[in-house]
């Protein structure tokens, strides 16, 4: 009880307070903004977060992670361009309903509704299940924790890379870079290049940047090459979902929260196979199943509230575990790292009101987006018409500034650009950037607890194969990678 | 246009050389399993030698599908690359000119040439743009954080 009130007193610091309306607030700016999403909002955000020391900066990002999520429901409904992926299904719906059915009010506040409901179910089953995961992880030891170092690197490059192969190649260059430095075990100095600025290891804040924010910005540069970008002029009238609205989408909201923070809880997988799968269960149940596709409100709840629920599920296997599940996570957690709080069970018993401020501010990340969605709608409708040649210069910049202001060097700055520049080419050719960077938070884990197992069983790596919990994490590693090949020769 | 079938290619070759190279620098280091666990040489190497052998499942890869990763193509030189070439040159030259003639008087410069090659052409809307950025930049990250963003050598 001590721990949650400490973690209320924490919340309750006005500037810990501000900082999470400010996080919600330009979240949803950036998911609303096509072409920005939220693995760049977290990344360019991040070193600001650093400079905010103490919970006020998680606290920011955890707003900006949960508005991004909804914000791309906004230019989803009005202009039929998904801000974030995970908002591609709400355009099904969502779009007919703001344009054909000349109801953009009904379907943008359909999605706010839908959006907060998700996200706090979620909170709340993250409330719930996060210790009690936390007291079972608890009893793993070494060999268990690289068991699901490598399980949680297998199935994000399975599931989230275009071809399983460059996934895995992503992932091993990641682990590697996490060497480079001192060897925590031995003390012994590897890959430094005899460079003083190599001797605390590969710094992941500036690749982070620049495969998130600076190859994607590079990327929007492509896409918007001699496009006319959509502008929208509507005028909305009211954003609160009618009584008659709540109560038909209440069931699809609550079953599509549950596959939400399901899904989200699936390393490697995200918010748009929850708003996807949450659309098609939504269709499947539905009295008014014929009416999907045409500005079906059940059609606008059931992909926001699964995409908002990926939210807190995806934070159970991160504070749990220390496994991020895709790229925004990943930025989370190396975020907790750089603060002194490391993912895992320990987090629960070192850190208990740390933890708690987390749910809290999850809990009212969701409340604000909710309130800030009915009330500021019109002002991020207007954003969503900024022009790219204004925006991606800015943001551009802010990549530099925000490298260079986390360490106050301008190597960092040189290998943002390169990760930059390489991202860009790498993303052609079907390699997952988040496998890269989980790669790197993770590396330290599993070549730790890789060493550490084998001291355990004086180098036998039988050690790996007789304990059933490490046997079911690398048997699931090694179906997860191998299951695609057989799935598409099957077809 | 190139098809996949020669990324792949390149790709395996790059990734034999860079596992190559992460074994033999991993050979410098102490390798053996002993009581007190594998010398630091041995996840290294490991690593290398799995990059190594997904290379071949790559490469081998590819030739069983060959077919397939012709036709699957990478756009690499239509128009909009060029431009995206052109804005990856400007920000290899900003970052010379942060040396050169500090951050800020960059950043001023860096904007409005960013925003020419995304095609506006509106002047007052290029200055007012790079002015009110770097006013904004100078004003959270210079005054309120306190951040010292690169001044000019010549300053120095």
């Amino acid at each position: 009880m001590a721990d949650i009130i400490t973690a209320l007193g924490m919340i309750a610091d006005p500037f810990n307070f501000v900082c999470l309306i400010f996080g919600v607030g330009v979240g949803i700016m950036f998911g609303a903004m096509p072409g920005l999403s939220v693995n760049m909002g977290l990344a360019l955000l991040l070193p600001l977060a650093f400079a905010f020391k103490g919970m006020a900066g998680i606290l920011m990002l955890l707003g900006i992670y949960c508005g991004a999520i909804y914000g791309g429901s906004i230019s989803a409904i009005l202009l039929k361009t998904p801000g974030t992926p995970a908002s591609v299904a709400t355009t099904l719906d969502g779009y007919p309903m703001a344009v054909e059915m000349r109801q953009p009010g009904r379907a943008l506040g359909l999605s706010t509704t839908a959006s907060a409901f998700g996200g706090i179910f979620s909170t709340v089953c993250l409330i719930i299940c996060a210790p009690l995961l936390a007291r079972i992880s608890l009893q793993f030891s070494k060999p268990e924790y690289f068991a699901l170092a490598v399980f949680g690197l297998s199935i994000i490059t399975s599931v989230s890379s275009g071809n399983v192969i460059k996934g895995v190649m992503g992932g091993i260059i990641g682990l590697f870079l996490a060497t480079v430095g001192i060897d925590a075990m031995s003390g012994a100095i590897r890959f430094t290049l005899n460079t003083t600025y190599l001797l605390g290891g590969v710094s992941f804040i500036p690749i982070l940047i620049g495969v998130f924010a600076l190859s994607q910005t590079l990327q929007s540069v492509e896409d918007c090459w001699q496009k006319i970008q959509l502008q929208q002029h509507v005028s909305i009238d009211n954003v609160l979902p009618s009584l008659t609205d709540l109560k038909r989408c209440f069931v699809t909201m609550l079953r599509s929260s549950a596959i939400g923070t399901f899904i989200g809880c699936i390393p490697g997988t995200g918010g748009d196979i929850a708003s996807f799968v949450s659309y098609d269960q939504a269709k499947r149940w539905s009295k008014h199943s014929d009416n999907f596709g045409h500005g079906e409100p059940e059609g606008v709840a059931a992909p926001e509230a699964g995409n908002n629920a990926v939210s807190g599920g995806a934070f159970i296997p991160v504070l749990t575990l220390g496994i991020p599940g895709d790229g925004a996570t990943a930025i989370m957690m190396g975020a907790l790292m750089v603060q002194g709080l490391q993912p895992g069970p320990l987090l629960f018993i070192d850190k208990a009101p740390d933890v708690y401020a987390i749910f809290i501010g999850l809990l009212l990340a969701n409340i604000i987006m909710a309130c800030m969605g009915y009330s500021l709608i019109r002002l991020f409708v207007k954003l969503t018409n900024v022009p790219n040649m204004i925006l991606l210069p800015i943001i551009m910049l802010m990549t530099f500034v925000g490298t260079y202001s986390y360490g106050n060097s301008m190597t960092d700055v040189y290998i943002m650009v390169a990760s930059g520049i390489l991202g860009y080419f790498l993303n052609k050719l079907k390699f997952s950037m988040s496998a890269v960077i989980i790669g790197i938070i993770l590396g330290g884990m599993a070549e730790q607890n890789f060493v550490g197992s084998l001291i355990m069983s004086d180098g036998n790596p039988a050690i790996f194969f007789t304990r059933p919990i490490c046997l079911f994490f690398l048997s699931a590693a090694v179906i997860s990678l191998v299951a695609p090949f057989v799935m598409k020769k099957k077809k | 246009m190139v098809s996949m079938k020669f990324c792949n290619f390149v790709v395996f070759v790059m990734g034999m050389v860079i596992g190559g190279a992460i074994m033999v620098a991993s050979a410098g280091f102490p390798m053996e399993i002993t009581e007190q666990g594998p010398g630091p040489g041995f996840w290294p190497f490991l690593l290398g030698l799995t990059l190594t052998f997904a290379a071949l499942v790559l490469a081998v890869y590819t030739l069983c599908h060959r077919q397939e990763v012709t036709e699957e193509k990478v756009i690499l030189g239509t128009a909009a690359n060029r431009q995206v070439y052109v804005v990856m040159a400007l920000i290899v030259l900003f970052c010379g000119l942060i040396h050169l003639i500090g951050f800020y008087v960059a950043a001023m410069v860096l904007i409005p040439c960013i925003m020419y090659r995304l095609e506006c052409r509106d002047k007052k809307l290029m200055l007012f743009t790079a002015v009110g950025v770097t006013l904004f930049i100078y004003l959270v990250f210079g005054q309120l954080l306190h951040t010292s963003l690169p001044s000019s050598v010549f300053l120095e």
